[in-house]
């Protein structure tokens, strides 16, 4: 986008003032306008008509003539002072062609679209409506997305609020409006002590408030796919709640020989298993993680090919070092998926398929390892009733119930790392979405976390 | 363009009162000065 004036848009300094608005550096300015809005919004302030700021890829903006806190007393003659800005917008809205303001201009602050070329790449971690949103300054250019979505952030010159496009809407001539990082975070962190301090009897039971809830022990018991209870490393007993905004991205170009490894993440009983099992039937492409043990080997099993055989002593040293995704402890002995594990499947060229717990998504998105997470979703209740039916397998109600309420707490306090949602309603069909997926996966650039980008 | 639909769409005389606000602004809870809606924008 160019900064020069269109050909048809100048500026002025009129040679007869009208002097009855007792302002002597009134300017005159002449911007070409279609049928769409100019791109600049309009604020009263007392009697004036102010522009309150210049949206990025409108014809305001491609001009270069009008700013942020000029005074706009006229449009072709009409006089704006006075006039609320719903009947300056409506005035405006009829008008097409040259439109010639007379205008106050504001005090020139230091202009010159700071930052014009550096655009950031932002993931959302949260859900934002602008229809919800009593702080927006200007409804109409506010821009809805989900959590995951990607945000070019153009301009950053109000620190509250933003000027970006949304992935995918980058045709859009208006950028829109979103909550900078700084305003959604207090405005959050002030959302949060207030209700502390005001606690709602209707609170979801996944809510954690600082120092109000009291420890939650583990249930022992709860068996991962390798048949053994896993714990992640990090001890999740209690976490005060974390405020999330945005997360900086980058476009990370798939590598032949770097695969990105599959994290599929998920309640108990949605079917993780067979997807894994499926993928890995194509073992020139998949391979799993080779996990650790203290148990004793068995005769008929290799080191290095069925588990890696360590001792106790060395097991927990490697804990204590992080070397570890996840761990968990069943007979007695210690079981583990570690990083250098993945790593080396990586290095093989292959493509790792792993199952592991949300809580092991911390350290492993904090390695180089650059994970793709997949959360494996159970279909609604119904669904998940006739699936089970289909199956031929025999149910609790309560555990169908079970399965979808753990599904929500899952993404609620991890949604914001998870890559695609696969709803395994049918593991076949689901199978061929999670394969396409990982073709692309080869193909086409992902944003990613700029950290890993810029560790390359 | 939506943005442009969506603005023809709005009603001009959009009120910013929200019961939700007397949630959200709790009188005993001190909010700073950014967190006072500001003066109302549209778009030209």
């Amino acid at each position: 986008d160019s900064t020069t004036p269109l050909p048809s848009t100048t500026e002025t300094i009129p040679q007869t003032l009208p002097d009855h608005y007792g302002a002597d550096n009134i300017k005159i300015i002449k911007i070409e306008k279609s049928t769409e809005p100019l791109g600049a919004t309009i604020r009263n302030d007392g009697d004036a008509v102010v522009v309150g700021r210049v949206v990025r890829g409108g014809a305001a903006d491609k001009s270069g003539l009008l700013h942020e806190g000029d005074d706009i007393l006229e449009v072709n003659g009409i006089e704006m002072r006075g006039k609320s800005v719903n009947a300056v917008c409506d005035i405006l809205a009829a008008m097409e062609g040259t439109l010639t303001f007379l205008i106050v201009p504001a005090a020139a602050q230091g202009r010159g679209h700071s930052g014009r070329d550096s655009v950031l790449h932002v993931k959302a971690h949260f859900d934002y409506d602008p229809e919800d949103d009593l702080f927006i300054p200007c409804r109409e250019l506010g821009i809805s997305f989900q959590k995951g979505d990607v945000l070019h952030i153009i301009s950053q010159e109000d620190p509250n609020w933003w000027q970006a496009y949304r992935e995918g809407e980058e045709d859009q001539t208006l950028a829109g409006l979103v909550p900078s990082q700084t305003f959604q975070h207090q405005r959050e962190s002030m959302r949060l002590a207030a209700s502390e301090r005001y606690p709602r009897t209707q609170r979801k039971s996944t809510t954690l408030l600082c120092g109000k809830t009291p420890k939650r022990k583990k249930k022992k018991g709860t068996y991962a796919e390798g048949g053994y209870p896993m714990y992640a490393n990090t001890v999740d007993e209690y976490e005060p709640e974390e405020i999330l905004t945005y997360e900086e991205v980058a476009l990370y170009y798939p590598r032949a020989n770097n695969k990105r490894p599959i994290v599929l993440i998920g309640p108990p009983n949605i079917g993780r298993h067979e997807l894994r099992q499926r993928l890995m039937e194509d073992s020139e492409r998949f391979a799993a993680a080779i996990p650790h043990t203290s148990r004793a080997r068995k005769d008929h099993e290799v080191d290095g090919q069925d588990y890696h055989f360590i001792t106790r002593a060395q097991f927990e040293a490697d804990i204590l070092s992080r070397k570890f995704v996840e761990h968990g402890e069943y007979e007695k002995a210690y079981y583990g998926t570690s990083l250098d594990a993945i790593r080396s499947v990586v290095n093989s060229g292959k493509i790792c398929v792993l199952n592991l717990h949300p809580q092991s998504l911390k350290i492993l998105r904090t390695s180089d390892l650059k994970p793709y997470v997949v959360f494996v979703a159970p279909p609604s209740l119904e669904k998940l009733r006739q699936k089970k039916i289909r199956c031929g397998e025999a149910f609790k109600e309560e555990e169908l119930k079970d399965i979808i309420e753990k599904a929500r707490e899952m993404e609620s306090k991890y949604g914001h790392f998870f890559d695609m949602i696969i709803i395994n309603n049918d593991t076949e069909r689901a199978y061929h979405q999670l394969l396409g997926e990982i073709n692309s996966l080869e193909r086409e650039p992902q944003w990613v976390p700029a950290a890993w980008v810029k560790a390359l | 363009a939506i943005l442009v639909n969506m603005a023809r769409s709005k009603r001009a005389t959009r009120g910013t009162y929200s019961p939700s606000a007397q949630e959200f602004c709790n009188p005993r809870v001190e909010l700073d000065h950014v967190l006072k809606p500001p003066p109302e924008e549209r778009l030209i």
